[in-house]
């Protein structure tokens, strides 16, 4: 598939999407921050969930809708953040493996918990 | 950064000084930080929240530097920044103060220049309760800095300094901002360091394309240097004087990199895009390869972004990684260190490029400035090309945004690069003037001259008070066409002359304005006046004013419409 096409879509279940993972020191608005540069950056933020592994950090696991501008430039403008510990693309086994991880696990298309 | 893991980062950061002495409040840790850090100069206004560390100041060798703007404090930062090396600092109060500031750090931010900036914030019992003089200063510039921070424990503050003057200067350089609580600033709250630290970017010196890249060079038939601000900041302007030289590999700039070659450069074409020189442009879109180092490919320089260099394959040479590929798809990257990664080329032998050479040559003939200006007026181009032969080659320019801009970056000759001093990025009118004065103090034994507009000293005019205050001996050369200049000529190119709120006939009497600041001032209207004039701004002693009347209908040629690709350039002449 090229990720760089864009691909219009409205229907949020037809979407192609990208789960990026970030880890992220636990400071004032760092959160904010990322999540600002990706929606700035031109991206649209389909779902997103964060919890803290520590107490001084978080992970947030953020999922784009594919399309210009290009992921793998996103990635490197996330990782030049200050907060920021490290950013990269999830694999389906990564993402398995974060979805155990996590406290709670939502739904994707209706948002309720499912445990 | 990116292997370590969230709880290494928290207590890394050995390196910096973070040194805390108990006895001292927090204003007077922020200021010892400072000291200790090599600030020389701070550029700012004081105000309620930020007076704890105005109180501390009193007795600190710190040179504070008070303008009387905010904006002119965080431009006069901005362009000490430039010429000195250092990271300018700025600081404000609360509120207004910090919201003043924010121009003054997007421009920062838009051009990669080192900044600190320093602002007052209500105490941390009233925050978020809507206080007066309350603005959420560190939401509003998420954007626009690199990095910022609100201090919450006084013991933070050394740290916290320590790593916003690293991160500002380390890798691409930006604006870093810390918001300072007045409770935090007068009070010693203890407690260990409550945020995780922050490391600079570790960006990587070495490349596994050495071998794609030089390969790509010694194929091109048409390779060309595409050189930007980036090599400017990572001052490798003797590395690529150098490699033209010795390859006879043709060269074009960007706004940001002129003066990293110059006119006696055999191979240097001038500058590239909107009002770049005709030979540049033709050269980048013919070219078989861009050899681009330091740029990013700005829409003012590549104009319509598909048909730009259409036949050229992209090697790109960057300290950000996030600027490869963000716009411009590359065939081979080198990512670090300007410093070095242009040693991959230091073995490079010259290209057999003769038909090439001997094509640019012919068009750096045919598309040389000319000076031939028919008329009795003043031609503002051959103004700044006199004052560029007439001033030592230390003088450093500093631009305000308009016609006049464009017109010193096409006529003036700059031999370095720290010379020409101008808001590229953000274009931010009212620059000029703050920036002269940051300059100034950066080199105080070197000619300063401000070329401004009458559209933009307007801006910041009030900053005629700091020349004086400061005795600082910055030339303002004003050119004035009782217009906004470049929006005028848009207007009558793309808007069927419709000339809407661009003319200033009302300006001022800017001579006698100037005078009223203390500043020695002479205005000339023609042509035969020229010489006499910039012998007036050169052997004025003290904050002199050249007042240059022009023809309200000059334009800058040529000109590429916005939108459009830089094979259309328009150019009418002396029309």
């Amino acid at each position: 598939m090229d990720t760089n096409k864009k691909m219009p879509n409205t229907d949020i279940n037809q979407l192609y999407t990208k789960k990026i993972s970030i880890d992220i020191n636990a400071n004032d608005g760092a959160i904010l921050r990322v999540l600002g540069l990706i929606e700035r950056r031109g991206h649209r933020v389909i779902t997103m969930h964060s919890y803290m592994p520590t107490n001084t950090s978080f992970k947030l696991e953020v999922e784009i809708e594919l399309g210009t501008p290009r992921q793998d430039v996103l990635l490197h403008q996330i990782k030049r953040l200050g907060d920021v510990v490290d950013a990269k693309d999830l694999t389906g086994e990564e993402l398995a493996a974060v979805l155990q991880a996590t406290v709670k696990r939502y739904s994707r298309h209706d948002m309720i918990p499912t445990d | 950064m990116s292997s370590q893991s969230a709880q290494q980062t928290v207590t890394s950061n050995a390196s910096l000084d973070t040194e805390i002495d108990a006895e001292l409040n927090g204003a007077q840790q922020l200021v010892k930080a400072l000291e200790n850090q090599g600030v020389e100069y701070i550029f700012g206004y004081p105000g309620g929240a930020i007076m704890p560390v105005y109180d501390a100041l009193y007795d600190s060798s710190l040179k504070h530097i008070l303008c009387r703007h905010e904006q002119g404090c965080a431009l006069a930062a901005d362009a000490y920044a430039r010429v000195s090396g250092d990271v300018g600092v700025c600081m404000a109060t609360s509120g207004p103060g910090a919201t003043n500031l924010v121009t003054g750090i997007a421009n920062a931010y838009m051009d990669s220049i080192p900044m600190l900036a320093i602002t007052g914030q209500v105490p941390t019992s009233v925050m978020g309760t809507d206080a007066f003089q309350e603005v959420d200063i560190f939401s509003m510039t998420l954007a626009i800095v690199k990095h910022s921070y609100i201090v919450r424990h006084t013991d933070d503050i050394p740290a916290i300094v320590a790593e916003a003057i690293e991160l500002a200067k380390s890798g691409r350089p930006g604006p870093v901002l810390i918001d300072l609580p007045k409770d935090i600033a007068s009070g010693n709250v203890q407690g260990k360091r409550f945020i995780p630290a922050v490391e600079p970017s570790n960006i990587p010196t070495t490349s596994s394309d050495e071998k794609a890249a030089l390969e790509l060079i010694r194929n091109a038939k048409k390779p060309l240097l595409y050189i930007g601000g980036g090599a400017v900041m990572a001052g490798v302007e003797k590395e690529l004087r150098e490699l033209a030289e010795r390859t006879g590999i043709p060269a074009v700039s960007t706004l940001k990199g002129l003066g990293v070659l110059t006119k006696d450069s055999e191979h240097y074409l001038g500058m590239l895009g909107m009002h770049g020189n005709q030979a540049a442009n033709k050269a980048v879109q013919t070219s078989d390869l861009l050899i681009s180092i330091g740029v990013r490919f700005d829409d003012r320089a590549t104009g319509k972004l598909d048909e730009f260099a259409p036949n050229a394959r992209i090697l790109h040479v960057e300290v950000d990684a996030a600027e490869i590929a963000k716009l411009r798809a590359v065939d081979v990257a080198l990512h670090g260190d300007l410093n070095e990664q242009l040693k991959v080329f230091s073995d490079l032998e010259p290209q057999a490029i003769a038909a090439w050479q001997f094509d640019c040559q012919a068009m750096k003939k045919e598309f040389a400035w000319r000076y031939d200006y028919p008329g009795k007026d003043i031609y503002a181009p051959w103004v700044l090309n006199r004052l560029t032969e007439k001033f030592s080659d230390d003088l450093t320019v500093t631009c305000d945004v308009g016609q006049h801009q464009m017109w010193v970056a096409q006529h003036c000759d700059f031999v370095n690069p720290t010379q020409h001093v101008t808001s590229g990025g953000l274009g931010t009118m009212g620059y000029g003037l703050p920036a002269g004065i940051g300059a100034q103090f950066a080199k105080p034994d070197s000619p300063v001259v401000v070329v401004s507009g009458d559209g933009s000293i307007m801006m910041n005019i009030q900053e005629l008070a700091t020349l004086k205050r400061y005795d600082l001996p910055v030339k303002i050369l004003l050119f004035d066409n009782s217009a906004l200049g470049l929006v005028r000529q848009w207007q009558d190119l793309f808007f069927e002359g419709r000339q809407s709120e661009v003319d200033l006939s009302d300006n001022p009497d800017f001579v006698k304005v100037a005078q009223a600041f203390g500043v020695t001032a002479k205005r000339i209207t023609h042509a035969e006046e020229i010489e006499e004039g910039l012998d007036f701004l050169m052997n004025t002693k003290e904050a002199c004013l050249l007042h240059v009347i022009i023809d309200k209908q000059s334009n800058v040629w040529p000109l590429v419409p916005q939108g459009k690709s830089n094979s259309t350039m328009l150019d009418n002449g002396y029309e």
